[in-house]
Parts: structure tokens; sequence; C-alpha cells
């Protein structure tokens, strides 16, 4: 009978231990100068080598062979009945099925026998979080002043469970998660003494995917041994973690850097199709825009961990995004990823997530806008896709939510959809001289042409900046669009609003004679004003007639 | 359906080749998990697989199970000595299930070499449960195989999940539910496509539509009402919300929405191609074009929002009414 690859390899001597050396020297040196403690605790996350540890322990504290050093020797009698579990003086107890105190009272009670044929008696309580606090009390007295030949170890991963009174009784030592670099170099290593092929890269690959536990990698190396292929390579790890090919993430990331939707999507859906595990997709998709906004914003290749050949062409790719833009994007699929445990969503978060990163837009076909619809919501969505539509609980993504554009600088009522329309020229334009220049325009926001000064509002000073810097190629785009030289300022919010309180009211820019009937008659507020209001107007169909109180 | 008794699988190709080269080579693992979304098929897959491990001579077909001899035959009837399934009760796992299982493992099989345990939505399990299990888990007698089935698996403790051999099944390619409700349950080719598409990979959900009357009508039901719903005023919408509220699954409630305003948005911002209710296009297209794209997104967060809480402890009647109020309203 064959036995998992993480049994059959379990360390046997302080030297097996792989990257605890923490533990491992500190547990020797305690041997060698015969202080050893009457009771431990391992902490520390799962598959870094507790139980293993404390087995090893319990071994080198009875072994027979004559030299300190040599111990555990793994081939004296008490070692081989240890290997062999069948040691009456090792108990290991399962805390998680003996929860009560009864079973503690029973423990407390033998404790008081010598040991059968070893020099120690070793409890080694596995899972000890999950004692009842009667069971932990219990067992204080016993752990503070055990008879000379008892030594306990305490195994836990969550070791802020246990109560304090335990914890100052014990010598902790706590294990790390075990380094990519350490898991690589064991798994080759077993993969070797296991006659199995395998490159570097598929280990490297199952290495990262055990995010620092050595039982996650070797099962994982078992499972794909199972396959009995004569060769294990990087496709077939991908194949059984369902993982992408890392030229299938960058093309992805190449279309959302096209911007059309609707490509983005379809790659998805190829993807999907495929048989991809959606959270991979997410997480393999992140870590490639976060190597793209390193280069991006840090514009020096030493930043990122990867091949001469790669660096070259995810600079191109990262010169084709913004920083924002690529924050917004990671951001908005973390999200997702949280998302994706949502019940029967199946991956919709991951497709409205990338419709959110390729930036909400409309339609051309559409009809105008209903009268009561304010156009200022699609039209700020659309300028700064902003995430408030998404996976966030609906009290908080509702529209009453404070963050919604203040007054003042709401974007100007549906009078203003001329002037949208001029910019919406300009942005495309703009793509012609530089995409950076276009991707920074995209935040901006036509407030108002008075006379020859054309007043775009910027939400993020980032975009803010990047314009005043490109000043030149902007204005050089908007004299083409709007036929005649102007003057273009760049503002943020804040002066914007103050600018628009200066202007006199003629100045901005007024409904155009289509506007529709009920707009023209009388102005009617913009529902974004009150958030009250905007959300009877959006979600309840309701109409605004009028907003003075003493007319209703 | 297979005239012999082999649980057949479809899709999953690599699991199947995977589980079924572990069988053949005699190297099992001694504890499985598969996970994937709800109604993809793994419960399915961790029968044939205990088929298989029991089978006195497994071969090259699906996982191995041979279909003919004795065992196999118990396996399909689910009669299997051997084979112990374990479902949750009153929507919980408790740790009494959990310490018989411990019990039992420690006993040698019955009939042949290995006694499987097959432990469904093991995410139901309480921590205790859960915990009490992990020594067994980690090394359990030699004969002892255990498969723990869940859809949640981000639920589970990691101790669990690291202990385990994972098999994390991903949705089938529309194609393969398509192919597989025409060849095995004579599901009209239009049909076929149809159910394919909406079950987003899951074929355990496209058959129950496909085999289940009633269940289909209901998934028109839910489309039809939300049609009509953005259209609708309060009192109507809350009438529709109290009646909804009574029935208990939300789920055939939930998912034609999400599947609705899904295809809406799409359609107001890529185009039809990857519309999934493909017989409905023009009253899906009508309703892109009276709606704001972001009032539409807005209540996709809210339906996800709902039906996260359906899954906790909310008055559904609420929840219900707070999201219809929010449907997005049509000019």
């Amino acid at each position: 009978m064959t036995q998992a690859l993480y049994r059959r390899y379990r360390p046997q001597s302080f030297a097996d231990i792989v990257g605890q050396s923490h533990v491992a020297d500190t547990l020797r040196n305690a041997l060698r100068q015969q202080r050893i403690g009457h009771a431990y605790l391992f902490t520390g996350p799962r598959g870094t080598g507790k139980t293993s540890t404390a087995r090893i322990l319990a071994k080198a504290v009875n072994c027979l062979a004559a030299d300190v050093d040599d111990r555990p020797d793994n081939s004296c009698s008490i070692c081989q009945a240890i290997n062999e579990s069948r040691l009456l003086d090792l108990i290991e107890i399962d805390a998680a099925s003996n929860t009560s105190v009864d079973d503690v009272r029973e423990l407390r009670d033998r404790v008081a026998f010598v040991p059968n044929e070893a020099r120690y008696k070793v409890y080694v309580i596995d899972e000890v979080h999950m004692l009842s606090t009667s069971a932990f009390n219990a067992l204080l007295k016993t752990l503070e002043e055990p008879p000379e030949h008892v030594i306990f170890i305490l195994a836990t991963t969550e070791p802020h469970k246990i109560p304090a009174t335990v914890l100052s009784r014990c010598q902790r030592f706590d294990f790390h998660r075990i380094s990519s670099q350490d898991i690589i170099a064991h798994l080759q290593e077993i993969a070797r003494r296991e006659g199995v092929q395998i490159t570097p890269e598929a280990v490297a690959t199952i290495a990262r995917s055990a995010t620092g536990s050595m039982r996650d990698a070797l099962s994982l190396l078992d499972q794909i041994t199972s396959y009995g292929h004569v060769e294990i390579d990087v496709d077939l790890v991908r194949d059984v973690l369902g993982m992408v090919s890392g030229e299938a993430v960058s093309q992805l990331a190449d279309a959302l850097a096209g911007g059309d939707p609707a490509t983005v999507l379809m790659q998805l859906h190829a993807l999907i199709e495929q048989g991809v595990e959606m959270t991979q997709l997410v997480v393999q998709l992140i870590e490639h825009l976060r190597l793209l906004l390193l280069l991006n914003v840090g514009r020096d290749a030493r930043l990122v961990d990867l091949p001469a050949s790669m660096v070259t062409k995810m600079t191109t790719q990262a010169s084709a995004f913004q920083p924002a833009q690529l924050l917004h994007t990671i951001r908005t699929l973390n999200d997702a990823a949280l998302a994706l445990k949502t019940p029967f969503a199946g991956y919709l978060p991951v497709e409205l997530a990338l419709l959110d990163a390729v930036g909400v837009r409309e339609q051309p076909v559409l009809p105008a806008a209903p009268v009561t619809v304010p156009a200022a919501t699609p039209v700020a969505a659309k300028a700064q896709p902003q995430p408030r539509a998404h996976t966030q609980s609906p009290v908080k993504a509702g529209p009453q939510r404070p963050q919604a554009p203040p007054a003042t600088s709401s974007p100007a009522p549906a009078g203003d959809a001329h002037l949208q329309k001029l910019w919406d020229e300009v942005v495309a334009r703009a793509g012609k001289y530089s995409p950076k220049t276009q991707a920074v325009l995209r935040g901006g926001r036509p407030v108002a042409l008075v006379k020859d000064e054309l007043v775009i509002s910027f939400q993020y000073s980032f975009h803010l900046e990047t314009t005043q810097s490109e000043i030149e190629t902007v204005s050089k785009v908007v004299a083409e669009v709007f036929g005649r030289p102007l003057v273009v300022r760049p503002m943020d919010e804040k002066t914007t609003a103050q600018y628009v309180a200066s202007l006199p009211p003629e100045a901005l820019p007024s409904p155009p004679p289509s506007a529709p009937p009920t707009a023209s008659a009388e102005p009617v507020p913009t529902p974004a004003d009150d958030p009250l209001l905007r959300m009877a107007v959006e979600d309840l169909g309701a109409q605004v007639k009028s907003t003075d109180p003493k007319q209703a | 359906m297979p005239t012999d008794d082999i649980i057949h699988v479809y899709g999953h190709r690599w699991a199947q080749d995977l589980l079924r080269a572990a069988v053949l080579a005699r190297r099992t693992s001694h504890a499985y998990l598969f996970t994937g979304a709800d109604h993809i098929g793994k419960t399915t897959l961790a029968r044939a697989f205990a088929q298989a491990l029991t089978c006195t001579s497994p071969g090259e077909q699906g996982l191995g199970g041979c279909g003919q001899c004795r065992s196999c035959h118990l396996a399909a009837l689910q009669a299997h000595p051997d084979h112990r399934s374990i479902v949750p009760e009153k929507g919980k796992i408790r740790v009494d299930a959990v310490r018989e299982i411990i019990h039992e493992a420690t006993l040698s099989p019955i009939e042949g070499q290995f006694k499987v345990f097959i432990i469904t939505a093991f995410d139901r399990a309480n921590p205790n449960a859960a915990n009490a299990l992990l020594k067994t888990l980690e090394e359990p007698s030699a004969s002892t195989r255990i498969l723990l089935i869940s859809s949640q698996s981000a639920n589970l403790l990691p101790t669990i999940t690291s202990r385990c051999q994972i098999v994390n099944l991903r949705p089938l390619s529309t194609e393969t539910v398509a192919r597989a409700l025409q060849e095995n349950w004579q599901v009209p080719t239009e049909l076929a496509q149809l159910l394919a598409g909406l079950s987003r990979g899951r074929l355990g959900w496209a058959v129950e539509m496909a085999t289940q009357p009633a269940a289909w009508e209901s998934y028109q039901l839910q489309f039809q009402r939300m049609q009509a719903l953005p259209r609708q005023g309060v009192v109507e919408r809350m009438t529709l919300a109290a009646e909804l509220a009574r029935g208990d699954d939300i789920e055939s409630i939930l998912q034609p929405w999400l599947l609705f305003w899904r295809d809406v948005l799409f359609l107001q911002q890529t185009g039809p191609q990857l519309v999934l209710h493909r017989d409905q296009l023009s009253a899906l297209q009508d309703l892109a074009q009276r709606t704001q794209p972001a009032a539409v997104r807005r209540f996709l967060a809210a339906l996800m929002q709902t039906a996260t809480y359906s899954r906790q402890n909310v008055s559904l009647q609420l929840a219900m009414e707070s999201l219809l109020l929010k449907v997005p309203v049509s000019s």
C-alpha cells in the first residue's frame, strides 16, 4: 500500500526539517546542553513541520545513541519504535476529537506513571487549540510542574486560541512559512528519489501554488505524479490547477489596454470554455497587472523578477496603461475574487469586473437619455469608471453615497451634451498623438466653455498633472475639434466648484433647444443634488416636478 | 444511459484521467477533496471514483470501474456496504456524525479492499466537527479512503484542505454540456444549446432543467416576471416580493434574474455576441435601450448581495422587497 508523499517523506531527523532552522538549531542546542523543557508549544501555518518536529524531538530525547549530536539516530530500538508508531511512551493525542475535560483528566491520571521503556514519556497534543476552556484549565497544574519523566509538546495552527496561562507555561516555537526556494529544492529531491522526471518550471509552479506549506506542495506533486506521465511539465500542472498560460494572461491584458469591452469578454469566454479555474485566472491576471504597474511606475526592470525577453515585452505593454487605470483594475479584480464566493453568481463577478475595468461605455445607438434619468450618471461613470455599482452592499452601493459628485461640481445637466460630445471627440483624437494623453483625458470632464476658455475638471490629481504637462498636445487637439484655438484650463474638482460658482449663470452652457419639454419649462434640479431624490428617480421611477417645498 | 453499471461522468477529462491512473497504479491517496460550483458534477465524480476504488477488476474506461462486477453493481445501486455517504443533517454536519466516521474508519472493509466515505457539503461541518476529523484525515488506516465534497471550499479549514488531494472541478465547456444533453437525455439541439449556455458549464443544472419540466417552467416564469418588473409600480413589486418570499428556493429566483440582467448589460456594452438567452434577444434588446447601464450594474450588485444574504440569517421578505424596489426603471 502506497502512502501519501507527505507521510512517506516526513522528516526523520533535525537535519531533514526544511526551512525551520531557527527551531531545529535551538532544539538541538537544548539537547546538547541537557536543557530540555518540560512543555513546548509549536505554532505555525499548516504544513510547516510542527507534528514532524514533535516526533523528532520525542525521538531525540529518548534516543539511545551515545553521542548527543547523533540523536535521533533512527536506528536504535526506540527511534525505530517511534518511526513505526508503536512506542508506548510516545502518546499522540488528537485534541480536536478529545476536547473535553474528562479526556484531560484521564491524561492527567496517567502522567504519574513512569515510562515503559524510554527515558521520557512524551505527550504530543496536536490541534491543541480545540481543547475546551475547562480542559485547558484542568491541564494547567500538570503543565506547570509535570513529573520529571514527562515532556509535553503542544501543536497548533491557531496560537491565539490558547489561553495565556497555557502559553506562559510552554517554550514557544513559531514555525514559519517555507520559502519557495526551499520547497523547490525539497520537491526536486523527492522527485529524484521517487524517480519522477519534472521540469524546473513545473516544480516552481507547484511551489508557488503551495504558498509556503510543504504538505500542500507534496500533495500536489503526489496528485500529478499519479497521472503516470513519464515527464511532468508545466502544462500538466496547469491542467490540474486550472491555470492558464502566461501567454493567455498577457493577451487578456492587451485586450484590457485596447479598451474594447467586447474583445475582453470574448477572450474571457474563450478561456472559460477551455476550463480555466476562475479564481486562478483572477490571481494570475492581478499578478500580471501588478508587474505592469511596477514597470509603469518604477520604470526599472530590476523591480520585477523576470527574464530579459519578458521585460521588453511587458514594458511595451505597461506603457499602454496608465498607473491609475492599472490600480483601478487590480482593485476591481480583487473585489471580484472575493465576490466569486457569492452563491449562484458563477463567474459573473469577473465578467462585471472586466467590463468595469475597460470602462463603462454606452452604445451610441441609444436614444437620448430619458427626462427623469439624469445624463449625469452615465457621463460621470464613463469619465471616471468607479467601482461603486460593484460588489458592495446595496446600502453602500446605493446612490445615496456621500461621495457622489458634490452638487457644485456635478456634471452639467443634459444641456451639456453638445460640449460632452465635442470633448469625447477630443479624447478620441488625442489617441493619435499619444495613448497616454488619451488615457488621462478620459479622466477629465468638460465643465464650461466661456468665450475662448475651455474648463476641464479632473477628479484625480494624477490626471490633472499629466494633462498640464501635456497641455500643448491637448490644445492642439482641442483646436482641431472646436475649429478654433482655445485656452484649455485643467482644474481639480475643488477649483472647478469655485470657478463655476464665480461664473455668471448665463456663462454656463444652456440647454439646447432639443432638450425635453419638462427640462426647458423650468430648470429641473439634477437629482444628483439630493441622494434621496436621486434614488426616487433612478430606482423608483419618480419624476421631478418641483423641488420647492412651498409648491409641494 | 449506458446499459452497464458504470457511473458515468461527462467532461472533467483531466480529473477522470488523474483518478483512473491512480486507481490502476494502486496509488490512490487516503483523502480527496472535490470542489467546484454547485451542480458541476462533484458528487457524480466522487461516486464514480468510489466505484472504481472498490471494483474488483478496474479497467481503462471512465474512472476505472468495470461496471460488471458485483462491487460495481452494488455501487451503482448505492448499496455497497463499504461505501458510506454522509450528508448534512438539518443543514449541518455535526461532531457526532464525524465521530461515527472516525470510529468506522478504524474498522476493516466488509467486501473489498477499501472503505470509502463520501462526505457531501463538508463546508457545512461546524468547526468542532471539522477539527475532529483532522487526525483521521491526515493518517487514516490503510484501507480507508475519505472523499470530501464542497462547493464552498473557501469556507473549509486550511488544515483540512492541506490534508487532501484537491480535485477542483471547473465549469464544462458549453459544447460538452450541449452534447451530453443531446446524447444522453435526448434533448432537442436548440434547447440543448440554450440550456448549455445558461448552465454556465454546470451539467447537473442543465440536466435538471431538461428532465424536470417544472424546473424549466419555473425558470421561464421568473424570467417573465423580471421582464415585466421594470414597468411595474411599487404596489405590484411589493405584492410580488411577498409572494416570492414565501417560496423557499431562492436560487431558482435569483439565478434567472442574474442572467437576465447580465444579458441586458452585455447588450448595452458589448453587443449581442455573448448573450445567453438567445431565444429572448429582441425583448432583451428592447430593455437594453430603455435602461441605463449604471442602473443595471447597481441592480446586478444588489442581486449578488441578496444571494449572499440568502445564505445568512435575514428576513427573506425584507430582502426581496428591498431588491425589487431597486429593479431598474425602463423609460
